[in-house]
């Protein structure tokens, strides 16, 4: 296992290789993609694997977030350009390493460094695709440089926010180099060990006011779910599910996750369960709607894995690390199944039904032709705040 | 298929109540039905302090049927949710029976075999509902309405 725990981290620079000798940057754009599935895979078998398998401080604790985060920048496919291509792999290589530091000899001090590292690549790629980038890549630098700062002052509410930031910047640009981030910041939500009630209901206000951008509203209920229980990983698994597919049925893959928080939240007892509880039923009320542009055809390899990963979340999410409290949910399924299938035989049986196959493959979403004009002076002053907040991070460590 | 897995798992008091809530939400087919779902599913979870249907239906069992148990307030919550699940009923009548043996087993429902009787009263009584109240107008506004009461009683 150690093997391909050292493939899954260091595979990123066979790619950038791949990028410069590819005959054309069309061709570089695609074996990157198909590169990036390869190492999604590899990441997909450590955790599968043994997850206590180590590479000096690097570990397999946190390998989903490798799967995820190599999904995702398979799904990045545009612009055809050999520098986005790149810069795509290197953010989601550091970020990967980020997290891959965090679940093994590591700590949150790494993990944040690298989303920080990761968030100003990002930037650079938002600038050379030119459709809009910049001023999400601002939100993630700023959401990177909070974490970092929070986790250099011990700062728990402010890792939350920060961590709420860069996931609403990275799944604001589904399809784009930008979403890499996604994974690794919700995964150092995680990191805070109080409860912060505030921000945990300014986060799920937003999603719940984001949720026609399903990839971000579900990014950012994990994030809250992660200030209330610590652990909201299958929340943040959805949100990836859904940042790589896109398509609005994808979203009940958050349905395990919200019932782990949920069946948690209940044992906190607050008045605050009640107002989050109709936030959540605001986001489903929104979150239930039609595709707005699928593409006839059969899905895409990374639309594809993202159904089967939402498939597995959904039909055995007890399967799942950590996700010990849904066994009556595969028991549930099990008997709904076989229901299921009884009650479909006998509606094919003695009425006239038909079944039909929905596209699943959505197209990408609109993105404005340009940057505004101040977006990269402000993106410097992002960067500029970033290279403060980990230098804070570093003194932290150094003291 | 959804109407089928849901009676199934009433029934068999065995499941998830999300699972059951997603079902409900299926049948609903709208966004304020998927929204209602989740809030009726929640509040159920909310009272008896379980996700298992098998907790819910066990409780009903050994304290006695929702509507009836603990104060005020938690007994309305039960009946708010169960009214709020069955005024989802679709014009369809088999899902809307469907919805409504859904709705007497979150007010009615003692795990099989206790308490038969009451359980079928319970069903019977749902499915009444839930059929006489696909003909209301403006029933789906006022099942989300119904719900968030009964979350919030439940809290």
């Amino acid at each position: 296992m150690t093997a391909v725990l050292g493939a899954a981290l260091f595979g990123p620079a066979v790619l950038l290789v791949l990028a410069r000798l590819a005959p054309t940057s069309a061709t570089a754009r695609r074996w990157l993609e198909h590169g990036a599935l390869v190492l999604a895979g590899l990441w997909l078998v450590v955790a599968l694997g043994e997850r206590d398998a180590t590479i000096g401080r690097f570990g397999a604790g946190s390998a989903p977030a490798g799967v995820g985060t190599w999904l995702l920048a398979a799904t990045a496919t545009w612009p055809t350009r050999r520098s986005t291509a790149a810069l795509t792999a290197v953010a989601a290589a550091v970020a990967v390493g980020g997290v891959a530091l965090l679940g093994g000899g590591g700590d949150a001090t790494d993990a944040a460094g690298a989303l920080a590292l990761a968030a100003a690549v990002v930037v650079l790629a938002a600038r050379t695709e030119g459709d809009g980038g910049l001023v999400p890549a601002i939100v993630c630098t700023l959401g990177a440089a909070a974490v970092a700062f929070g986790v250099a002052r011990e700062h728990d509410a402010l890792v939350l926010v920060g961590a709420g930031l860069a996931t609403g910047g990275s799944g604001w640009r589904v399809r784009r180099a930008g979403v890499v981030l996604l994974p690794a910041a919700i995964v150092l939500a995680g990191v805070p060990g109080a409860v912060a009630w505030l921000p945990v209901l300014v986060l799920a206000v937003v999603a719940a006011a984001l949720a026609h951008r399903p990839a971000v509203s579900l990014g950012l209920w994990a994030v809250a779910a992660a200030g209330v229980l610590a652990d909201a990983h299958l929340l943040g698994a959805a949100a990836v599910v859904m940042a790589v597919g896109l398509h609005p049925v994808l979203a009940i893959a958050a349905a395990p996750g919200a019932a782990v928080a949920v069946g948690a939240a209940a044992d906190l007892s607050s008045r605050w369960l009640g107002v989050l509880a109709l936030l959540a039923a605001i986001t489903v009320l929104r979150l239930w709607r039609r595709p707005e542009a699928v593409v006839p055809g059969p899905p895409s390899y990374p639309t594809a894995a993202a159904l089967a990963l939402g498939a597995w979340l959904v039909l055995a999410p007890e399967t799942w690390q950590g996700a010990v409290a849904l066994e009556s949910w595969g028991t549930g399924v099990v008997i709904a199944a076989i229901a299921a299938a009884l009650g479909g035989f006998l509606a094919v049986s003695y009425a006239e039904v038909t079944f039909e196959v929905i596209g699943v493959e959505v197209a990408d979403p609109p993105t404005p032709a340009g940057d505004p004009p101040w977006a990269w002076r402000a993106a410097l002053a992002g960067l500029a705040i970033l290279a403060l907040s980990g230098g804070a991070l570093v003194a932290s460590i150094s003291s | 298929m959804a109407a089928a897995a849901a009676v199934a798992l009433v029934l068999l008091s065995e499941g998830h109540l999300l699972v059951l809530g997603v079902f409900v939400a299926v049948i609903a087919a709208t966004p304020a039905g998927a929204a209602t779902a989740f809030l009726a599913t929640t509040a159920v979870l909310l009272r008896w302090g379980s996700p298992s249907l098998a907790a819910v239906g066990g409780g009903q069992a050994v304290l006695g049927p929702a509507l009836v148990v603990g104060d005020t307030v938690a007994a309305g919550s039960a009946v708010l949710a169960a009214l709020a699940i069955a005024l989802l009923a679709p014009r369809p009548v088999v899902l809307a029976l469907a919805l409504g043996v859904v709705a007497g087993a979150v007010a009615v429902g003692p795990e099989i075999p206790h308490d038969l009787g009451i359980r079928i009263v319970g069903a019977a009584a749902g499915a009444a509902v839930a059929v006489g109240a696909r003909w209301l107008p403006a029933r789906q506004p006022a099942a989300a309405a119904l719900a968030a009461l009964a979350l919030v009683a439940a809290a």
